[in-house]
Formats: C-alpha cells, sequence, structure tokens
C-alpha cells in the first residue's frame, strides 16, 4: 500500500544557523568613490529595513587597526530653505520615499581628517552595522572610499538661482517673476569650505553664461541691455574686487537693430583672454527664427532651450571685430556650443542641419522631453581656430550619429579628453541628459560612472584636469552640483556632491572653475549705466 | 457621432443613471443657494453648485449638477472631469468613463485625467485601455510617480517583463523608487530569471519601505526557490519584527522552512499553534509537519482540527485519509480520499490512495 502524504518535496534539515545579516542600501558616497583632498566631511546616507540603531567600523586593509564608532544617526532632512523664495508647497523640496527612509551620518572633522589621511595609499572601507533593539546585529553594508593626492586646486564661480516659474499678465509663462530677479547671485566656493561666500547680487540687470580664460585672468558674462537687448556681453579682469562698468561691455548689436543679431548662447573666451567665441543667429534671420524655446510652470524643469538655428562667430577684443568662423558659419546648418581647446588651437562645437524654431502643426510642448518640441539631434564636430581662419569641420566619431543629441562639449585641459551630454533631443534642460567621455580625437564614447539619476550638465574641468564639476538633479529637483575624479586614462569616479552650495529651495547652475586661488574673488560690482529692468530670463 | 452628440449621450447616461433617491436626497449647499434660486441658472452656477456639493461629499448629486452645467455648456473639459471624478467617488464607475473620455477628447495630455481614467479602466478589467491611459500619464509627466507605478504595474500584469524594466530604468523617471516600482521590478527582474537582479531590487525596495508585506513575501519566495532558505527566513523574522504576530507572515514562514528546514519549520509550527490554534491552516501545517516526522496521533488530532474549521480543502482530507491509512484506520482513510476527489484533488496519489485503502478493507 503507498499512503504516500500529498507533500511537496522537501529538502535536508539543517541546524538552525545565526540569522542572515540583512543587506543595508548604503547610498552615498556610492562603492569606488574617490574625494578630493580637504573636502568638508560628506553625509553618509544609508537605508536599513532591520536596524534601529548602527555602528560604522572604517578599516585600512588591514594594515591598521579599524576604526570603530557609534553612529548617532539622524532621519534625512533637507538644509534650510531660503525665505525669499517661493512659498508655493509645490515648489518646495519634497522627501522621495527614499529619502523619506534614509539614515544619515557626518562625521566629526578629527574622524574625517582621520579617513583622509589614511585612505591615500589605499581605500578605507567603511561598514555600517545595524543592530536591532536587543543589540544584536541584524544588517551590515560596506563601501570603499579612497582620498585623491590631487587637489581641485582651484575654486568653483557658480550662479545660485531661485527656482520660481510664473505666469505674467499676458499669460506668458516666465522662468523668473522680474521682481524676483535680484534673488539670483553668484557664489565661489573652494571645495575645502563648507559654504560659498555670495560674490554677485542685487545685479541691476540680468547676468546669464559666464566663461573665463583659462588664466583665471578674464571674466565673460552676458548682460541683458536696456529694451531687452540682449546683444550685451561684459569682458572684465578677474581680481579680488572687480567691477563690471559700461565701458566694460561689448554690443553685439553693431548694425543698431537691436535684439536682431545675437544668439548669444554659450559664449567662450579665449584661453589667453583676447578672442570670445559665441553663437549668432547670422546674416540671414531674424534672432527669433533661430532658436526653440518653451517655458513651464513646473519648477523641476522650467526652461527648454537650444537654437536651431545659428553660426559661430568670434570677436576679437584686440580689433573690437567679430567676425564668422570658416567651417562653423554655414547657414544650412546650426552651430553652436563652440568651446576652445586649452592651446586655443581647436574649436569643437555642435552641429545639426538648421530648420525653423517651430514644427507647423506641432500641439505645444507641455514638458521637457515632450514629443511636441521641434526634434533636433547635434552632432559633435571640430575644426582648427586657425587664428579666425578656422578650416573644414570633421565630426567626433563617438559623440556624432549615435542616436542621441551631443551637446555642450568641454575638452579636458590636457586635450585628450571631450565630455560632451547626450540626451534625447535638443539641449537644456533635459532629464535624461548624461555626461559621456571620449577621445579629443574621436572614439568609443563612454556613459560617465559620476552620472545621478536625473539631470547631468554644466560640466568644468578643474586647471589641473584631475576633477569635472558637473550639476544634476540626482538628488532634488533643486540642482545640485558634483565632482568627479578623472584619472589619465579618462576614468571617472562616483559623484561627490558639494554639499551646502546653496539653500534647499535654490538651484546651482553654469559651475565654472576659475583659475585662481581660493579666495581669488571676493565681490563683483555692477556699474552699467542705463542697466535697464531685469528681462527674467535665467536659462542661459 | 461628432462632440456634442457624445456629449449629450454622457449627460444622457449620467441621468439615468443615478438612483432616484440620491436625486431627491440631495441638500443645496448654503454658500450656493441664492445663485441656484433663480428662474435659471446658468452653466457657471451648476458647475459651482457641483464643487460644493463634491466639496460635502455629496457625490451624486454633484454629479447631476456638472450634467446639468454640461446640458447648457456641452465643450468644458473640466466639468466633464468632474463629472467623472464625481461618478467615480460616487461608486458609478461605468458611467464615469463618457465623461472622462469626452473631456480627454477635448483637452489631450492632462496628467490627473489620464490617472483617473487609467484608475477607471483597471476597476472595470478593461487592461488594455488601462495600459493605454498609464502610458499616457507618464508620457504626459514621466517624473509623477503615481503615472509610473501604474504602468509598471500593468506591464507587470500582462507579463510585458523586459518593458517593466526598461520603464523602470528609464532616467527620464527612475529618479528614486516608489514601494510599488521596487516591487514591479524585482517581479519583473524575477520572471526573467535575473535572480540576482531581482533580489537587489526587492532589498533596495524593502530598505525604502520596511513595512512592505508584498515586497518581503515576494523577496522570500525568490530567495527560497533559489535555495537561499537562511536568507529568506532572515526576511520573514525582519518583516515579524516589524510586524509582530502577523499570522500570515507566520504561515508564509512556517510554509517555506516546512519544504527546507524541518527543525525551523517545528518550532515556527508551535509557535503559530500557540498564537493562531484556531487557524485551520496553521493546524494543517502542523499535520503535515508530524505526519513527516511519524507522530500520527497527534497530526490525526490536527488534521481533524483543521478540516472541523474549513472542510473544504482537499489536501487536508487526503493527509488525513494517509494519516488514518497508516493508522489501519482504512474506512476513515476511505472516506476522507473520497471526500478529497470529491472536493476536486485529482492527483493520481489520491486515487492510488484510495485503491489501496480499499483493497486493505477487502477480507
Amino acid at each position: 500500500m503507498l499512503l504516500a502524504p500529498a507533500l511537496a518535496t522537501r529538502g535536508q534539515g539543517t541546524a538552525s544557523p545565526a540569522r542572515a545579516l540583512w543587506k543595508l542600501s548604503i547610498d552615498y558616497p556610492e562603492d569606488g568613490s574617490i574625494f578630493p583632498p580637504g573636502i568638508p566631511p560628506p553625509t553618509f546616507l544609508w537605508r536599513d529595513a532591520a536596524g534601529s540603531s548602527w555602528r560604522v567600523e572604517i578599516a585600512y586593509g588591514g594594515k591598521s587597526a579599524p576604526i570603530k564608532l557609534p553612529l548617532k544617526a539622524e532621519r534625512f532632512h533637507f538644509g534650510p530653505s531660503d525665505p525669499r523664495c517661493s512659498r508655493n508647497p509645490d515648489q518646495q523640496p519634497k522627501l522621495t520615499p527614499q529619502q523619506a527612509a534614509t539614515w544619515t551620518w557626518t562625521p566629526d572633522r578629527a574622524t574625517w581628517s582621520a579617513i583622509q589621511a589614511r585612505s591615500v595609499q589605499q581605500p578605507a572601507t567603511i561598514t555600517i552595522t545595524g543592530y536591532n533593539n536587543a543589540h544584536a546585529a541584524v544588517s551590515r553594508a560596506q563601501v570603499a572610499i579612497t582620498t585623491s593626492r590631487d587637489p581641485v586646486g582651484a575654486p568653483i564661480f557658480y550662479r545660485d538661482v531661485p527656482l520660481m516659474p510664473t505666469e505674467n499678465i499676458s499669460g506668458n509663462v516666465q522662468p523668473l517673476a522680474e521682481s524676483a530677479n535680484p534673488l539670483i547671485q553668484w557664489r565661489l566656493r573652494d571645495i575645502r569650505q563648507p559654504q560659498s561666500p555670495v560674490v554677485l547680487q542685487n545685479m541691476p540687470t540680468c547676468g546669464n553664461c559666464h566663461s573665463f580664460s583659462d588664466d583665471g585672468k578674464t571674466l565673460g558674462m552676458d548682460i541683458d541691455g536696456p529694451a531687452n537687448d540682449k546683444g550685451l556681453y561684459a569682458i572684465v579682469p578677474v581680481g579680488k574686487h572687480m567691477s563690471i562698468q559700461s565701458k566694460d561691455l561689448v554690443h553685439w548689436n553693431t548694425d543698431g537693430r537691436v535684439g536682431t543679431v545675437r544668439v548669444g548662447f554659450m559664449s567662450r573666451v579665449s584661453p589667453d583672454g583676447r578672442y570670445v567665441l559665441s553663437t549668432f543667429a547670422g546674416p540671414t534671420y531674424r534672432l527669433l527664427d533661430t532658436f526653440y524655446v518653451t517655458n513651464f510652470l513646473d519648477h523641476r524643469f522650467l526652461q527648454v532651450f537650444y537654437p536651431t538655428r545659428g553660426i559661430l562667430e568670434w570677436y576679437d577684443r584686440s580689433t573690437a571685430l567679430r567676425q564668422p568662423l570658416p567651417g562653423a558659419d554655414d547657414p544650412a546648418y546650426v552651430q553652436t556650443d563652440g568651446v576652445w581647446s586649452h592651446d586655443g588651437q581647436w574649436i569643437v562645437f555642435a552641429r545639426a542641419a538648421a530648420r525653423p524654431p517651430r514644427e507647423k502643426g506641432k500641439p505645444p510642448a507641455l514638458r521637457a522631453n515632450d514629443p511636441g518640441e521641434t526634434q533636433i539631434q547635434y552632432d559633435l564636430y571640430r575644426i582648427p581656430f586657425n587664428g579666425g581662419k578656422g578650416g573644414t569641420p570633421e565630426r567626433i566619431e563617438g559623440a556624432a550619429q549615435n542616436g542621441m543629441s551631443n551637446t555642450f562639449p568641454k575638452i579636458s585641459p590636457d586635450g585628450k579628453w571631450i565630455v560632451f551630454v547626450g540626451c534625447r533631443n535638443g539641449q537644456l534642460m533635459r532629464p535624461d541628459s548624461q555626461l559621456y567621455i571620449v577621445p579629443f580625437q574621436g572614439g568609443a564614447a563612454r556613459r560617465m560612472r559620476a552620472n545621478l539619476l536625473l539631470m547631468n550638465s554644466w560640466h568644468s574641468f578643474s586647471p589641473n584636469g584631475h576633477w569635472m564639476v558637473f550639476s544634476s538633479k540626482g538628488r532634488s529637483f533643486f540642482t545640485q552640483m558634483y565632482l568627479t575624479h578623472i584619472d589619465a586614462d579618462g576614468n571617472d569616479s562616483p559623484a561627490i556632491l558639494i554639499d551646502n552650495a546653496t539653500a534647499a529651495n535654490r538651484a546651482v547652475n553654469l559651475p565654472e572653475f576659475v583659475n585662481i586661488g581660493a579666495n581669488g574673488i571676493e565681490d563683483i560690482a555692477v556699474q552699467v549705466v542705463g542697466a535697464h529692468k531685469p528681462t527674467g530670463k535665467t536659462g542661459r | 457621432m461628432n462632440r456634442a452628440a457624445r456629449i449629450a449621450c454622457v449627460v444622457l447616461s449620467v441621468a439615468t443613471a443615478m438612483p432616484l433617491a440620491a436625486q431627491q436626497g440631495c441638500t443645496t449647499p448654503a454658500s450656493i443657494r441664492a445663485r441656484m434660486s433663480v428662474a435659471a441658472p446658468d452653466a457657471s452656477a451648476f458647475e459651482d453648485l457641483g464643487i460644493a456639493l463634491a466639496a460635502e461629499k455629496q457625490y451624486a448629486c454633484a454629479a447631476m449638477a456638472f450634467a446639468d452645467s454640461l446640458r447648457l455648456k456641452p465643450d468644458s473639459a473640466n466639468v466633464l472631469f468632474m463629472l467623472g471624478t464625481s461618478l467615480v467617488f460616487s461608486g458609478h464607475i461605468q458611467e464615469a468613463v463618457g465623461p472622462l473620455q469626452a473631456s480627454e477628447a477635448i483637452e489631450g495630455r492632462n496628467l490627473k485625467l489620464h490617472l483617473v481614467l487609467a484608475s477607471v479602466f483597471d476597476q472595470l478589467h478593461r487592461g488594455a485601455e488601462a495600459k493605454a491611459e498609464w502610458r499616457a500619464a507618464a508620457d504626459t509627466d514621466p517624473l509623477s510617480p503615481e503615472a509610473v507605478d501604474g504602468l509598471a504595474q500593468e506591464l507587470v500584469l500582462e507579463q510585458e517583463y523586459q518593458a517593466a524594466i526598461d520603464l523602470l530604468n528609464d532616467r527620464t523617471s527612475a529618479r528614486q523608487r516608489t514601494e510599488v516600482q521596487s516591487l514591479n521590478l524585482g517581479i519583473a527582474y524575477a520572471a526573467l530569471g535575473k535572480t540576482a537582479l531581482a533580489v537587489d531590487a526587492f532589498r533596495d525596495g524593502l530598505n525604502t519601505t520596511p513595512d512592505s508585506l508584498t515586497i518581503a513575501a515576494e523577496l522570500a519566495d525568490l530567495l527560497a526557490q533559489a535555495g537561499r532558505v537562511d536568507e529568506a527566513d532572515a526576511v520573514f523574522v525582519l518583516t515579524l519584527e516589524r510586524h509582530p504576530g502577523d499570522v500570515d507572515v507566520e504561515l508564509h514562514r512556517f510554509r517555506t522552512l516546512l519544504a527546507a528546514d524541518p527543525a525551523r519549520a517545528k518550532a515556527a509550527g508551535e509557535e503559530l499553534l500557540r498564537r493562531a490554534p484556531r487557524n485551520w491552516e496553521v493546524l494543517y501545517l502542523n499535520g503535515v509537519l508530524e505526519t513527516e516526522e511519524g507522530d500520527l496521533a497527534q497530526a490525526r488530532s490536527h488534521l481533524e482540527a483543521s478540516i472541523a474549521i474549513n472542510e473544504s480543502v482537499p489536501l487536508a482530507h487526503s493527509l488525513l485519509g494517509v494519516v488514518l491509512g497508516r493508522m489501519r484506520d482504512y474506512a476513515g482513510a476511505k472516506q476522507q480520499f473520497e471526500r478529497a476527489i470529491a472536493l476536486g484533488d485529482t492527483s493520481q496519489e489520491v486515487h492510488k490512495n484510495l485503491e489501496g485503502v480499499t483493497r486493505a478493507m477487502q477480507p
């Protein structure tokens, strides 16, 4: 007789083992992070379904005794907000479910100094162990971090803006109300310091993109002029106490047709400070026929902007003349985002077939990446500057014809690499923008490890080439800036947050390394005669 | 049918859907009473009446007010949307589809509208339409957690696992995952045999939402299926620390251990018996364990108690038959096997056992 029980087959019995440790999630710093020397203590972030208290062990490859510490963990919270900025609850930073579950620990300065000092030769392994209420170990995870021998070596100049899109009386959406323009400020950050002093604020007019010469002696900045004339550009010497005056302004609109000539996008001062390279509408088109722009009331991505027509022109400060750059002046294309190699010999730029800014019959875009946007994908090209004579543009393999829109090139100081932004369409602001690195001569592009989940852009190499700063919305819709270390082979490390760069309800944009001492700029005064009311444009 | 005709149909369907009692029981809020006392209130007055009624949670009444507004001004996407949502809240899910779709036809891309319509289609088990609406919502705002949650759920339900993974790893939407997203990402990876990625997704999800019973259950099952019973048990222990005394979790743990680790299963079973002595499954599973261990008297006792509470489980009858057979109570065993078959047990095993005891009963 069979009489087998109707049971599933079961395995061999085992002796009851100790409870397996739960793997907690360490979100920051990521495993393999490389910190710059001297950076203030970072805030460790982790989530743990099992533990209710934690201890940390910091080990150095068995070469010296590990440090063991109890952690005074705190729940994640945003830093203080700027009360002058929006009070609209929909426009305030909100914890994601992950952030709401996150615990934090910031080592004290002495502990962090010890970690930094001992993690240069070999990684420090940071192990966080969670304990339950019965003081039994229940969870664990670890990350290895190192401290680079390479200092960052220069401060970062950046713009600090509120994200307060508004609808004006006529129903047009503006990224910022005119009355809020004085809230825009510029700061300088020595990453070894915990905060960034404001060096420019309460500007009587609106300032946009800025760039510095490689020698750190010259600043160029877009300035809005009277009657909404965006055809002014300030070029001033860099110093501790700077002043932008009317005499420092270049008027792009030399033909007197206000607002009809200059696109004024991504102007770049040459490495020696003699030239300025910028995108212009060219002789054929009106300004408004050369770029796509849509503003949204959504503070997360409040503006989309990219040129659809335009040529590169270069301005020579010594002659006060502006001329098209042959090879990047073909009206059949839009040529933009021109940047200089650090020897001043090459220009790398983004190019696409020219087209009208708006396609007829398309419904208006409701957000960034909406199918209603004008579709455009740029490729990166390089040409020799050749004393302004230009040359034949060469497509950069790996940064062209790759199914992405390739924009915002930046060339490493050693001339070996180009870091650029790849996204599905257009340029800024793109939720899907990711940073890629490709050899200067072209080749296989690599998506950089430092990329965070949402929007990565506005990158700048440190003058010594070892570090790159970029901005991202990975942690907050209020953009923050991050560092990544780049080695000689172009390998980058996980993103390191530059903390306390602004208030929790403000955004960091346009971060740019300046080749000056840590406090090389203390204040910038703007004393422009006839400065008009600000226009509110913040995206450029 | 043109738009006006369609809206007229919508309005008519609302009027006919509302029970007379609801129409008679509406109380006009004081704030709007004066505006409604005129001879012929206009569309905006009816719209405001609907809003006021909805604010007082008189959703059926609100729906009728919005329908009245639409009779006078049929082309308002917003009033159609409010009519649709009022119908949803008043339980008239089917009737809500018309006005919501009419609103969509006018306004097109609207996140809230897509979310409500998707949810309505889900409730009506109209999967394809629900998926289209979730997708429209996610296209309208890829950063909307509700939209991504809904679309991911729909894709997993339709076994479009790779599409779900692509969605949840898309860098324009996958900012930081919600519980639903972590759950569905793990399920999708597991379904495609990517166990390590599935475990990571579930663990990470549980670290974000430690109280999630669904993620914990999926993770424990996946680990157990992979033979990682200790890790699976650690998940149960962790879950029980957060949900002390949750009999469902304890039962799940018991079932898992029963198949893999009898020693721990026995302790878990005894604990469950103390905690839930009248739970049929607790009794049954203890009977299973005791049968395996040869403790037939105890097994019989627990199985009989289990069947006394819930007599519709064929496995319990079948196992009790086995126990009785081994105790040489062939008549009792035969009765249990027959009962198991009658309840739907179609296994070869139960039929062989029945033949065995029948033969044993023959002189």
